[in-house]
């Protein structure tokens, strides 16, 4: 059976706001070192993709674009070795738990306690 | 210590797609003396093992849409270089500021988000 492709997946595979998607999930994530995620599902969301495809295809996304930033950081910034071993450790398990949790928790709360928490933080980082 | 377990934590967040990076930059900002470019940087090469580690899983759990975003991978890619160049002129307060706006507007929209789900 031919499989008959959407609107929606055709834009995705190659067009102007494919591009512009790309730039502001890039340059974002570039600036920040971060966030680039939660733009990118914003927009995978947006674009006709399901909400757990969308959070998977955005951690490939953006572990593409970390590896050329990661880089460039690397040689301008003197980051330490220690720190991103202790961080990385870290985050391998986590990544891991996180990754199975997915597809079991429900999430409603868990973007609100997350965007509380996120307000305040940004509050006393302004300070 | 800290290192480790806010990175633990971050992991989480991160494999679910969250942006766990939001919150571990954020944590090293207070309780440690690095700039805000290290800190950035820590957490990109954090963030790699760890987004290594959760592709597998959301590939064998059938979840990854590569197709439909080989166009997006691309000009991000190149569009980084250019966030990245920019970050590293910047002074490391000035950066600090405007990563705290970025995540301000973040936290609203990930509260907008949280109500707007239906279902608990």
């Amino acid at each position: 059976m031919a499989k008959i492709i959407t609107e929606k997946e055709l834009f995705y595979v190659n067009s102007k706001k494919s591009v512009l998607s790309g730039i502001i999930i890039g340059f974002v994530n570039g600036i920040f070192g971060s966030g680039g995620g939660t733009v990118c599902v914003y927009m995978l969301e947006k674009n006709g993709i399901e909400p757990h495809k969308s959070h998977a295809s955005a951690v490939l996304i953006i572990l593409c674009v970390s590896i050329v930033s990661a880089a460039i950081y690397f040689f301008k910034a003197h980051v330490d070795f220690k720190s991103i071993a202790l961080a990385s450790s870290g985050g391998i398990i986590g990544g891991a738990a996180g990754a199975f949790l997915l597809n079991k928790i429900s999430d409603k709360w868990l973007h609100i306690i997350f965007g509380a928490v996120m307000i305040l933080t940004a509050w006393r980082m302004f300070l | 210590m800290i290192l480790f377990l806010a990175g633990l934590f971050s992991g989480v967040l991160g494999g679910m797609g969250i942006g766990g990076g939001v919150l571990l930059i954020p944590v090293l900002t207070f309780f440690t003396e690095l700039s805000q470019q290290q800190i950035q940087g820590i957490n990109l090469m954090y963030f790699i093992p760890s987004a290594a580690v959760a592709v597998i899983i959301h590939r064998k759990n059938g979840n990854l849409e590569v197709k439909k975003i080989k166009t997006v991978v691309s000009a991000a890619v190149l569009a980084s270089i250019f966030g990245a160049v920019i970050a590293l002129s910047l002074p490391s307060g000035t950066l600090k500021r405007l990563f705290a706006a970025f995540l301000l507007a973040m936290g609203i929209y990930e509260l907008i988000k949280g109500f707007k789900i239906k279902r608990i």
